[in-house]
């Protein structure tokens, strides 16, 4: 399996704070992984460095050997963790942005999605509930041909229902050369899918290892072993 | 991918915009019909002082609505969740900045033209006429004055002094909006501090650079200053749009650089 993401000594600080100390890490293609850990561990700035929203205060992130930039941004497909579309524009319209700047998007497989959910294409995202705002962005990010899925917390703050339609969704529409990485706190629920996971606290990793390992290794299950490390 | 993101920026300022021309067009219209009945009676004037008064109100929103669209489009599409959006499509942040910014001069030429169209539907007819007549009268005055060759450079001097002055606000704004997106929290009052104190810093240097020049040589620097303007004002109005052009250099670096190397998607 080839090397997709490399991140070394990577480090962010914002101002006094330190998000990220000295974290190196490989992913390999292929592979589900979990990034998890409590709130405020440095997940999503992780996550944010993967992807060139922020620059590193030292150290280096790569994916395929291009530090993040516009060859990275058309492999790497990415679900931000807050509403990132402008509210203003029609399903329609957000569809067809992905597909002017994303080779890799398959408009057709977004639009089968969306007609299996019943949201019209010409709904405003204003007007859409929460949970389907959330499903609109997922359909979108799931419907590229990526490299490589970075999926910040797809199932906080939704019913058991959407969850588990957000889970099917992921499952059925990467692509299985591909990676995906999820950040989460909910682990029961998306444990199944996972080949690795990624144990996050103060900003350091803690553990990268096949959910196989953890369990034969602690006997446990990954959401019962987080819980054990985690412990106040 | 230039195209793309040009189409999109079209798209959004449009939505905001064309709203505010057609209010602006349909004022305009008004004021054409309300002067179908142009008599002499009070009901009349009171009327038709209204509508010019909305007009010239709609004008001034007009002018004021292009520049607020355009610095928000801006700063909401860059430096808040939407950024999450344009920093990971396939573009640089170099493209970004250029789209919005030819954009927003579009926009800005467009809302001009919108302006002076409404003003030419509203007062269409004898007064239109009139009126141009005024403008051609002090027209062959000035050509007279500058000499017929030179007007034209003239006028297109002026054309471009205006346009550049536009350009470095905007890339102005978009600076300190690129610094201001570096503070922990409260961006937006960072970047209008970072405004404000570039504005007073640049007026207190130029301040300290007349009285500087004027205790060195009394007011010898001033006056040739003053003669050069006199003598050659085609070169000293090119000289402004000089000056105009280098500030939009340094501004587009600074919000280039900050935006490449500085991104703070907190």
């Amino acid at each position: 399996m080839a090397e997709l993401l490399r991140c070394e000594k990577l480090t962010k600080r914002f101002g006094n704070v330190t998000a990220l100390q000295d974290v190196d890490l490989a992913v390999e293609s292929g592979r589900i992984i979990g990034l998890l850990g409590p709130n405020g561990s440095g997940k999503t700035t992780l996550i944010k460095l993967i992807n060139g929203l922020l620059t590193p205060t030292s150290g280096r992130v790569t994916v395929e050997g291009d530090a993040p930039g516009v060859v990275t941004k058309s492999k790497v497909s990415y679900l931000p963790d807050n509403n990132y579309l402008d509210a203003r524009m029609t399903v329609r319209q957000v569809v067809e942005l992905f597909g002017d700047f994303y080779a890799d998007f398959d408009p057709a497989r977004a639009g089968e999605m969306l007609t299996r959910l019943g949201i019209s294409p010409d709904c405003r995202l204003k007007t859409l509930s929460k949970g389907n705002k959330e499903k609109v962005s997922l359909i979108l990010v799931m419907s590229r041909r990526a490299k490589l899925y970075v999926l910040d917390e797809p199932i906080a703050g939704v019913d058991p229902a959407t969850r588990d339609h957000i889970i099917a969704t992921i499952l059925d529409n990467y692509d299985p050369s591909a990676s995906v990485i999820i950040s989460t706190h909910l682990i029961s629920d998306i444990e199944q899918i996972l080949d690795d996971v990624i144990f996050i606290q103060n900003g350091r990793i803690l553990l990268h290892q096949s959910v196989e390992q953890i369990r034969e290794s602690h006997g446990m299950s990954v959401d019962e072993w987080f819980r054990e490390v985690f412990k106040w | 991918m230039v195209t793309r993101l040009f189409k999109y920026e079209i798209r959004s300022l449009g939505r905001t915009m064309l709203p505010i021309w057609g209010v602006l067009g349909g004022i305009a219209l008004l004021t054409r019909l309300i002067r179908f009945f142009e008599s002499e009676s009070t009901v009349y004037g009171v009327v038709f002082g209204s509508a010019v008064v909305a007009l010239s109100l709609g004008i001034i929103a007009v002018a004021a609505m292009t520049v607020v669209t355009v610095i928000r489009r801006f700063y909401t599409n860059l430096y808040t969740a939407e950024g999450y959006l344009s920093f990971t499509l396939p573009v640089t942040p170099f493209q970004h900045i250029s789209v919005k910014f030819w954009t927003a001069m579009l926009f800005t030429a467009a809302s001009a033209v919108v302006a002076f169209a409404a003003f030419c539907v509203a007062f269409s007819g004898e007064l239109l006429v009139e009126m141009w007549h005024v403008a051609i009268y002090y027209c062959r005055q000035m050509i007279e004055a500058a000499g017929p060759g030179r007007f034209v450079l003239y006028a297109v001097e002026f054309a471009l002094i205006a346009l550049c002055a536009a350009a470095t606000f905007y890339l102005l704004v978009y600076a300190c909006i690129a610094v201001g997106q570096m503070a922990k929290k409260n961006k937006i009052l960072a970047a209008v501090g970072v405004y404000f104190a570039y504005y007073f810093a640049t007026q207190i240097l130029g301040t300290i650079l007349i009285v500087f020049m004027i205790v060195l040589d009394g007011s010898a620097f001033m006056l040739a200053i003053n003669d050069f303007i006199n003598d050659y004002p085609n070169a000293a109005l090119a000289i402004g749009i000089g000056y105009y052009l280098a500030q939009c250099a340094i501004f587009f670096g600074v919000t280039n650089v900050i935006t490449y190397k500085k991104l703070n998607l907190e």
